[in-house]
């Protein structure tokens, strides 16, 4: 556990947070050393973007604390450290690529120099261009310059990939990565665990507003580890629920979806126990599809606070 | 960050404001065509007093009071709405400009158009409607009317930070033209019904225009203090419902 | 540099628009126009109204307050200054010949172009001065009188109950003595009250047409026109078949019958219809506000607009408007002479003003703007007499009005006035819009009275005083008194008694809060009279009086046998006339009886 707290990139503690009667954060904590990337990974409505906007100041703080690097989020300190992505954000129709980065650029005490900043977001050859005529990824490419004109030393990116296709996912990794070695760190909240995998030093998986399990990338994929048993049976969810190794069952009438971190002994005591069993498949699974198949009840959250 | 750069700050929010706003055609075009077309129909072609100048010029004050408070509302109503629900006031938020600088950016952009309307109107009234004043009441009267934008400023803020930005155009337009008619600002005051008159006491572009009536001597008489005051106090509310208004978008999570 | 460049640009740019601006040219402002100084001068450019039709003529030249010469091109070759009327027309100025001339009559009148008042009953002892005044050249600010004086009509007939000294007939035989009389007092025409006997309505007594027919006479042997005052068919009928020369009022009792019509031709007998004053009376519903009219509102006083929006309490006097208009339009078919009258200052009229509605009337009953525009000007001069005005005509005097437009296509075009001269000399017009009356001097709590010394003193104006029917010729009676409040103090005890012998009693106390009885204060800002009453339950009345109204304005409240505050709305009942208040009082009455009431801590608030 970190100490120091001034040092710290960014240090989260105990955070709740309501809207109206409906809870969105219930207790989260996290810190983050200076140049790591932070990967929050959660469905939809799990609090991602609660938690973003709570750092960035946008939301007040209702109970617990948010330190950026000392600064209290919303304060103009806290500014002009930070930079951000958010999600379905438009930008003004009728202001240029350059129009948009200088008036960002304006805010900023240190600004990146306008060369500088078109050449990082790869928007050479962009610059006369008004907003509503870049396509999908160039409009994403000039939010992300918007992000990093102040030199931000916290970068906040909300689910900066989200409709782009592979290729340009993978130039905005890159672009990432290069930011992340000069000493920026980033928190980015995203569904696709590949990319959390492909980014960053820690996970954190975040379900209902709880932080369900977080760690490297490398230790959570060993800690979810599992395989998907497809399968037309008689039994009822119930008795497959009481066989060993089972994490999961879904699956309507007869067709069964199992997730088993047991697999073989699993296998032995279905086939006991259901002579007329058919249609057997199996699959290797990682994070994704756990994630993607148990909402409400994800792998135990596995305490790996200490391995920190 | 010191004087200079906050100066410098600030104009450049306001040059990019005005660009934006400029680039819409939709906007720039009712806003400088509709006072200056619904003035020369109604104070000078279909003048009712023939070729006299006393409605050309009485209706100049009160179509200047038409002309500059719909940017305001417009720009600053459906703007804010608009960019509120597009994520870009948020964006805005987390760079360290201050807020003082957007809304002083939409402010100073509405008042560049109130003076263009101005300038306009002035120039039909002076060329086609035969109106013609002291050089200081011309000036006093472009004054009053460039003020009298930032009371409307306000109220465009207070409507934009609680409607949705679709249909923050069709709520501003319901807004406007009637206040405008109920205010006198199309047809004389003193021309519409007694009920009529006594709701208008109640409508901050009426205020506005007997403060511009006043330059040309044709108000109803109220005392100065009475209209400015009101439109402070107007100001002041707007101010506050704006703030309650983009403090529960917050709750919302929006 | 370039940054500099840009605003600099815009500054210089901006300035020369501001200063491209037009100015009021000299002609249309008092300031700079010619005749200031009582100088020559020429008005050009001008289409010419010469009292009767449209002039080929576009200039007029003026001299010594008079009209030197009426022609095309009179400035080539002269150094005169010179008036561009480009757009604009000139009349005579306007002559209302139906006016009853108190207090500021004459300036309101001329601040609409009404250059002449013809009266039909006022203080006769203004009349001297009215003569020579008219008779000068010299700048002025008012409209020039002509006036019957007071006027002849029966004991307690119409006229008397204004509550002056009015002669009144009881025999025939005294007609000639009373015209003598009249015009020893200055009268320039004889006015009579007739009211036939067979009339159907009969308000008040009237003499009888042989008396008429006395007057007539003895007027006509005078040398002076004689000219009556009638409401109904009837007497119009008998006072043309008595001679008159003139009925001052049309009717509308009865559709005009074709006898009437021809007997009227045939005797040249003038009308003046008075359809201002009989719309204010019976037209209660679409009737125009002339408060509203942009052209007219800005140059009425506080109390001409009060006086714009009251109605006589008239009743039902058996007139039709649509007939009184019907009648009035058959006169002007038949070709009876019609002259501009507005009755002003009668409830719903002003001065001045009421007379472009009167010209507006005479146009919708179906006389061409044209001939609107002579009933007011060559007609009635030709028709009184009076041959130095009522036409632009070298030797005429200058009295003259430049409008905007043409008034002989558009008659409203008449109220467009860009400028009055009287007697040569442009006549400044002053925004009236403002009480230009002094404010008294009231204390921060607004207290009038609180009866701790006297009953009668007052923080401001003058002491209270008993006011009764009394100066109506009225019996009614009342004394002032201190008497003990309920809070150990004093308060101010009113004993009234309301008697019969006016028709409209009243008893009660007034303050007057001017230096001067009558004289007008400014309490704009002011919006209720505070007071403590207790007495005799039952109705009292506020009167609140209006300078340059004819009637108080009224206001009941109800009164109790126990103290009780009261909150009387003055700003209401005054409305635009608080700026110009000459009294206030509170009265038992009209109900006959004694009455007692008690009043405490009067104050504005």
């Amino acid at each position: 556990m970190t100490t120091n707290h001034s040092a710290a990139g960014l240090q989260v503690r105990e955070l709740h947070h309501k809207f109206g009667k409906t809870r969105a954060l219930d207790g989260v904590s996290f810190d983050l050393e200076p140049g790591n990337i932070l990967s929050i990974l959660g469905p939809n409505g799990a609090g991602k973007t609660t938690l973003i906007r709570l750092m960035l100041g946008l939301l007040p703080v209702q109970q617990g604390t948010i330190h950026l690097q000392g600064q209290v989020p919303g304060s103009r300190a806290a500014r002009c450290i930070t930079g951000a992505m958010l999600q379905e954000t438009r930008l003004p129709d009728t202001l240029t690529v350059a129009d948009q980065l200088r008036l960002f650029s304006a805010a900023h005490p240190a600004p990146l120099d306008f060369d500088t900043l078109i050449r990082s977001a790869a928007l050479e050859g962009l610059e006369n261009r008004r907003y509503s005529a870049l396509s999908g990824g160039q409009k994403r490419r000039l939010q992300f310059a918007l992000a990093i004109c102040g030199r931000p030393r916290l970068l906040f990116l909300d689910e900066p990939t989200t409709g782009l296709d592979a290729a340009m996912r993978q130039d905005f990794w890159r672009q990432i990565r290069n930011l992340s070695e000069t000493g920026t760190s980033i928190i980015l909240t995203t569904h696709y665990l590949e990319e959390a995998d492909a980014l960053a030093d820690r996970i954190m998986l975040l379900q209902e507003g709880r932080v369900v399990a977080r760690g490297t990338p490398a230790e959570l994929k060993a800690t979810t580890r599992g395989r998907l048993i497809r399968c037309r049976t008689r039994l009822s969810a119930q008795e497959l629920k009481a066989l060993p190794g089972v994490e999961l069952v879904q699956g309507r009438g007869a067709r069964m979806e199992i997730i088993s971190s047991d697999c073989e002994n699993l296998l032995r005591s279905l086939l006991a126990r259901d002579s007329s069993l058919a249609d057997l498949s199996i699959t290797e699974i990682g994070l994704e599809q756990v994630l993607t198949h148990c909402h409400p009840s994800a792998p135990n959250p596995t305490d790996t606070e200490e391995a920190a | 960050m010191n004087a200079s750069q906050t100066l410098k700050l600030y104009t450049t929010e306001s040059r990019y404001e005005w660009l934006k706003t400029l680039r819409m055609p939709g906007f720039v075009l009712p806003s400088l065509l509709f006072p200056v077309v619904f003035y020369s129909f109604f104070g000078i072609i279909f003048n009712p007093s023939g070729s006299s100048s006393g409605a050309a010029t009485y209706l100049l004050a009160t179509y200047g009071v038409f002309g500059v408070i719909g940017p305001a509302l417009f720009g600053f109503g459906v703007g804010l709405a608009i960019e509120r629900e597009q994520g870009w006031l948020a964006l805005k938020r987390i760079s360290p400009a201050p807020a003082m600088a957007y809304f002083t950016a939409k402010t100073s952009t509405a008042m560049i158009f109130a003076a263009l309307i101005i300038i306009e109107l002035f120039a039909v009234a002076a060329l086609f409607g035969k109106v013609a004043m002291a050089t200081s009441d011309w000036l006093f009267l472009a004054a009053i009317l460039l003020v009298g934008t930032i009371p409307f400023c306000a109220m465009g803020l207070a409507l934009g930070s609680w409607s949705r930005g679709k249909s923050a155009p069709a709520l501003v337009n319901l807004i406007y033209l009637p206040l405008a008619f109920l205010s006198g600002l199309w047809i004389p005051i003193q021309m519409m019904p007694a009920v009529i008159q006594e709701l208008a006491l109640a409508l901050p572009p009426y205020h506005l225009a007997q403060l511009a009536l006043k330059v040309l001597g044709k108000d109803q008489g109220y005392d100065v203090l009475l209209h400015i005051g009101y439109l402070a106090v107007f100001t002041a509310i707007c101010l506050w419902v704006a703030q309650r208004g983009l403090k529960r978008a917050d709750g919302q999570g929006a | 540099m370039k940054t500099l460049v840009i605003p600099v640009v815009v500054i210089a740019a901006l300035a020369l628009f501001f200063f491209a601006l037009p100015s009021p040219e000299a002609g249309h402002e008092g300031a700079a126009m010619p005749g200031q100084d009582g100088e020559a001068y020429l008005i050009i450019n001008a289409r010419i109204f010469d009292g009767e039709k449209i002039l080929s003529a576009d200039s007029v030249r003026v001299a010594d307050g008079m009209i030197e010469a009426v022609g095309s091109n009179l400035d080539t070759g002269v150094d005169l200054p010179v008036v561009d009327a480009e757009g604009a027309t000139l009349l005579p100025g306007l002559l209302d010949t139906h006016t009853h001339v108190f207090g500021e009559a004459r300036q309101q009148a001329l601040q609409f172009g009404v250059t002449t008042l013809l009266d039909m009953f006022t203080d006769h002892r203004q009349l001297a001065d009215a003569r020579r005044e008219r008779e000068s050249v010299s700048q002025t600010e008012q409209a020039d009188l002509f006036s019957a004086g007071t006027l002849i009509t029966a004991p307690g007939g119409h006229g008397t109950e204004y509550g002056m000294d009015i002669p009144v007939l009881t025999a025939p035989e005294q007609a000639a003595s009373l015209v003598e009389k009249l015009i020893a007092q200055g009268s320039d025409y004889i006015k009579i009250v007739y009211n036939a006997r067979q009339a159907a309505y009969q308000a008040m007594p009237s003499i009888t047409r042989d008396e008429l027919q006395a007057v007539v006479s003895a007027a006509h042997r005078q040398g002076k026109l004689a000219v009556v005052h009638i409401s109904n068919q009837i007497s119009a009928r008998h006072a043309v078949e008595a001679g008159a020369d003139g009925l001052v009022h049309g009717f509308g009792d009865t559709r005009i019958t074709p006898e009437l019509l021809a007997l009227l031709r045939h005797t040249d007998t003038f009308v003046i219809p008075t359809g201002a004053v009989m719309e204010g009376f019976f037209r209660r519903q679409g009737r125009v506000d002339l408060t509203r009219d942009p052209h007219l509102e800005p140059w009425l006083d506080s109390s001409q607009k009060t006086n714009l929006q009251q109605t006589l309490g008239a009743g039902d006097r058996g007139i039709d408007f649509q007939v009184f208009r019907d009648n009035t339009a058959a006169l002007g078919e038949a070709g009876v002479d019609l002259l501009a009258g507005s009755d002003a200052p009668n409830p719903g009229t002003a001065h001045g003003a009421s007379l472009h509605r009167e010209l507006e009337l005479l146009v919708e009953a179906g006389l061409s703007p044209l001939q609107a525009l002579a009933s007011a000007t060559s007609v009635p001069a030709k028709r009184f007499g009076l041959t130095d005005r009522g036409m632009i005509k070298p030797g005429a005097r200058a009295d003259l009005l430049l409008v905007r437009g043409q008034p002989d296509t558009d008659i409203t075009a008449t109220r467009d006035i860009l400028q009055i001269w009287k007697n040569g000399y442009p006549v400044p017009r002053k925004s009236r819009a403002r009480s230009q009356y002094a404010r008294p001097d009231i204390a921060t709590d607004g207290l009038i009275a609180d009866f701790e010394q006297t009953a009668t003193k007052t923080r401001f104006g003058l002491p209270l005083e008993v006011t009764t029917d009394q100066m109506m010729g009225g019996a009614s009676v009342a004394t002032l008194k201190t008497i003990p409040s309920g809070t150990g103090n004093q308060a101010l005890g009113i004993d009234t008694e309301i008697l019969d012998g006016f028709p409209y009693p009243w008893a009660g106390v007034i303050f007057y809060p001017g230096s001067a009885p009558m004289s007008p204060v400014n309490l704009d800002g002011y919006e209720t009279l505070q007071v403590s009453a207790k007495g005799t339950p039952g109705e009292y009345r506020l009167l609140v009086f209006i300078e340059g109204a004819m009637q108080p304005l009224q206001h009941r409240f109800t009164v109790t046998e126990h103290w009780q505050e009261y909150r009387l709305p003055l700003a209401r009942i005054a409305g635009d006339g608080l700026g110009a208040i000459t009294a206030i009082a509170f009265c038992a009455g009209p109900n006959t009886g004694k009455r007692h009431l008690a009043l405490d801590n009067i104050a504005l608030q």
